[in-house]
């Protein structure tokens, strides 16, 4: 029998057009968006239907178990209890992640502090009752903190009564780390795990993922957008949270925590590329407070790169990343 | 080749291609204003929070992944009666004033941090 050559390509084509709808079904990529940690988490995974939907419900409530474990602010967390009554705790994800601050604390020389809850409760910022607290208790909050009050030993966080912890700058970038250890376990090819602006890039994607940093004057623009690899990506911007007073003048959430009062100097937001998330979200919020220079050698312990966007709209990489700049935002000249 | 032959392949390329293009449809999410010919801003509709901002005397509004020409000075008010565009390729022109809405397919973003 003879077969006629177009019957051939007619196959061809029909066999290739349904593979390659087959081979995107097999790796679908299901998107999903909620509340949780007191932010928006959004999850991007790419694998069968079936394993997309067990994953995004296994970790919406692994990220409800690390919110009980770690908020300062729910009232039926495990750090809620231990800040107002125990001093003590054994709780798995408090012990991991106090080790990781403790660290960044000590290499930062507590530029990141995580031992000053009551400051940043004081203050409130980001809560109806945000205001400017009096002198005085101020004064006596930056009294109420400090890294030789607290022990991480022996799978144990012990703290002394003076003094509250606060996780909240490298809570998110933790939860992307619990993230990228369950996906490690799964079927999971590729994902974007993003907790409130910290993301974890897992996987990797053809050409490199692409990653956009928030607009700090714009909402819903970009500033600049740069390319990775896989790993983890956390921002601190004075833009996020913050409050005006009487008097016109603002107050954002990022404390100097020798002085009491919000840092201020050129920046307006910092964003840190590093291979662990809790450390990047850890050292954003760092870098902020020693600003560029001083931030050097921090980034180099971690091996981690970051990108200052100043108040002028000027931005400043300090590592090897290639950032494209925005309408409005130019690099500075190295 | 018979015109059988022809007639047979082109079918075939062509439902495959809209099998293919039905699939990868999506809507475009990327609005560009322009102002006098250059870039005023580039919004991700997808992502943007409802918002009202003004462009050389265009009030531009964007709600739900949607974006308008909201108000503008111009005397015969075309850019405003046009309503709210989200679909790639579509645009919001204000001619006297010189402000240009554009939406393109897609901005290739991953994920965004801050």
């Amino acid at each position: 029998m003879k077969v006629k050559a177009s019957v051939i390509i007619f196959a061809l084509i029909a066999v290739i057009t349904v593979t390659v709808l087959c081979t995107c079904i097999a790796g679908k990529t299901s998107e999903i968006s909620f509340s949780g940690m007191g932010t928006v988490i959004s999850l991007k995974l790419t694998s069968s239907e079936k394993e997309n939907e067990k994953c995004i419900k296994e970790l919406s409530d692994m990220f409800s178990e690390i919110e009980n474990s770690i908020s300062a602010n729910d009232e039926k967390s495990v750090l809620y209890n231990v800040n107002k009554s125990t001093n003590e705790t054994d709780d798995k994800y408090i012990v991991e992640i106090a080790e990781i601050c403790k660290d960044v604390y000590e290499k930062s020389n507590g530029a990141f502090d995580f031992t000053a809850g009551k400051l940043v409760s004081l203050w409130g910022i980001g809560f109806e009752n945000a205001k400017v607290p009096d002198s005085g208790a101020i004064a006596e909050a930056v009294t109420q903190r400090g890294i030789e009050k607290v022990n991480v030993f022996g799978e144990k966080v012990t703290k002394s009564k003076d003094i509250e912890l606060d996780f909240g700058g490298a809570g998110k970038g933790f939860a992307c780390d619990k993230a990228k250890e369950y996906l490690e376990n799964t079927k999971v090819k590729k994902a974007v795990v993003s907790v409130g602006g910290s993301l974890l890039f897992y996987g990797k994607k053809q050409g490199g993922w692409t990653v956009a940093v928030k607009d700090p004057n714009f909402d819903g623009g970009y500033a600049l957008t740069f390319s990775l690899k896989d790993g983890f990506v956390s921002t601190s911007g004075s833009y996020e949270r913050y409050f005006t007073d009487e008097n016109g003048k603002t107050y954002h959430h990022i404390f100097d925590t020798q002085t009491g009062y919000p840092v201020e100097n050129d920046l307006i937001s910092v964003t840190v590329v590093a291979d662990n998330g809790a450390v990047s979200d850890a050292l954003s919020t760092a870098c902020f407070v020693l600003d560029e220079e001083k931030s050097k050698s921090l980034l180099e312990q971690y091996n981690a790169e970051a990108i200052f966007i100043r108040k002028d709209r000027t931005v400043n990489v300090l590592g090897n990343i290639k950032v494209n700049c925005a309408e409005g935002y130019k690099t500075v000249e190295q | 080749m018979k015109k059988a032959d022809f007639i047979l392949i082109a079918s075939a390329i062509i439902l495959a291609g809209i099998m293919l293009a039905f699939f990868f449809n999506k809507k475009g999410s990327v609005a560009t204003v322009y102002c006098q010919g250059e870039i005023y801003k580039t919004v991700d509709l997808k992502t943007s929070e409802n918002m009202t901002f003004t462009v050389n005397n265009v009030e531009i509004q964007i709600e739900n992944g949607k974006i308008r020409a909201n108000n503008s000075t111009c005397h015969d008010k075309v850019c405003v009666k046009q309503g709210f565009i989200e679909k790639a390729g579509q645009t919001v022109a204000c001619v006297p004033n010189g402000v240009v809405i554009v939406i393109s397919g897609s901005f290739h973003v991953d994920g965004v941090t801050g």
